[in-house]
């Protein structure tokens, strides 16, 4: 696969990722799993045999020590190592990832359906991960409400704020209110105990005035 | 096509075999220091050992096919005398056990050679005449072939769907439990299902 598309891939991956275990350093995060997403495809260059020790999941052990310094960069650093294998894996020839011990390929898919490096079918998979990105990029960056709706907001909960008195009475008059703000108003809520066995709630809209 | 390691294996008495390339080079190539005989399909035997001795022979007779294979294989023999005959055929996977048996009594003649091509899988009737055969293109013919390669297509769709799981549970926190749970498996088996359709079975 072409470059773009392991960096694109490194990502999303690594979006999802600080998504699901709300990872800090967000944009730090990014650029590390982006640049380290090549990594193996250089250190190939360098060896001069390509799918050769840069795709070994050896590297797996210098990258994962580093979350002893930073969890966030570490994390980083090993997603965007292991998106370019997982991603490798889905090519014709595969990814030697146990290589040197074993030169044996770790594929995906039937030989006919695996990508081509610089086919259409590569572009193809990149202008796929770009468009897993962009609703990626909200839930990751927070902005999730753009697409489900900020039905979490609009719930407010109203609860007895003075101390709970030792008196036998407590337990029958703890009251817990709950309301839906569809309307997004404020509301004028007033509690008004007429006797021992009778007690009225009064919910008015406030005037946006005052 | 490596032509030189190839007239090398010739000379050696091997026969030849390339995967998935092209003969008519290697004939002409060769065909300027040996006798050769380019036959376009193996089968069948008979009429494949006729063009064979006609190709060789002097005397152009017509009345080859009344022979069976064994006096054909004879003739062919005979006429040779001793020169170095090398026989080109593509498909050796298409070869029949009982074909496959007659081009083996063939290679037991020491100046008889084999220069062969093929394209698909080789079936075991055929191996013992196939491990007679040099394998030109070895690491072409490893890669076509998946021999060495380990296929983790059910533990990639799984990690997706788990992943998709998650995401899904992450996703719909403001849902009840219950639905989120029904709703995050639903959903992971949907994804690992489109996986196996779109990236079809292995």
């Amino acid at each position: 696969m072409r470059s773009y598309t392991h960096i694109a891939a490194a990502i999303l991956f690594y979006m999802i990722l600080a998504f699901l275990l709300e990872l800090g350093h967000f944009l730090l995060g990014l650029i590390l799993a982006a640049w380290i997403s090549v990594f193996p495809d250089l250190v190939d260059r360098l060896t001069g045999k390509h799918r050769g020790i840069g795709h070994s999941l050896l590297w797996f052990i210098p990258f994962s020590s580093l979350f002893i310094f930073n969890v966030d960069i570490g994390a980083a650093i090993l997603v965007g190592f292991l998106s370019h294998l997982f991603m490798d894996t889905f090519t014709v020839h595969g990814c030697p990832a146990l290589y040197p011990i074993l030169e044996t390929n770790f594929v995906c898919l039937a030989k006919k359906r695996r990508i081509k490096t610089g086919t259409k079918m590569d572009k193809a998979v990149f202008v796929f991960l770009i468009f897993l990105i962009v609703p990626a990029a909200l839930f990751a960056t927070g902005n999730h409400a753009l697409i489900i709706g900020d039905e979490e907001n609009s719930t407010a909960f109203a609860t007895r704020t003075s101390p709970t008195t030792s008196s036998p009475y407590t337990i029958k008059n703890d009251v817990t209110l709950n309301f839906r703000l569809d309307e997004a108003t404020n509301k004028n809520v007033t509690v008004e105990r007429i006797n021992e066995n009778m007690t009225t709630i009064l919910v008015k809209d406030m005037d946006p005035g005052g | 096509m490596n032509l030189i390691h190839a007239e090398l294996c010739i000379k050696d008495g091997k026969n030849v075999i390339y995967y998935n390339k092209d003969l008519s080079q290697c004939y002409k190539n060769l065909k300027q220091n040996f006798t050769c005989v380019y036959l376009d399909e193996p089968v069948p035997v008979k009429s494949r050992l006729i063009n064979a001795i006609l190709a060789i022979s002097k005397d152009q007779t017509p009345t080859l096919s009344r022979f069976t294979i064994i006096e054909l294989i004879k003739i062919l023999v005979t006429e040779l005398e001793n020169r170095r005959l090398i026989i080109f055929f593509n498909h050796f996977d298409r070869l029949t056990p009982r074909s496959a048996h007659v081009y083996q009594q063939l290679n037991s003649y020491k100046n008889i050679i084999f220069v062969c091509n093929f394209n698909q899988d080789i079936t075991p009737d055929l191996y013992p005449f196939f491990k007679t055969f040099e394998l030109m293109n070895k690491e072409e013919y490893r890669l076509a072939s998946g021999e060495n390669e380990i296929n983790i297509t059910y533990a990639a769709y799984a990690l997706i769907s788990g992943t998709c799981f998650f995401i899904y549970l992450k996703a719909a926190s403001y849902m009840l439990i219950a639905t989120m749970l029904i709703g995050g498996v639903w959903f992971a088996l949907i994804i690992y299902r489109t996986l196996i359709y779109a990236g079809g079975r292995i």
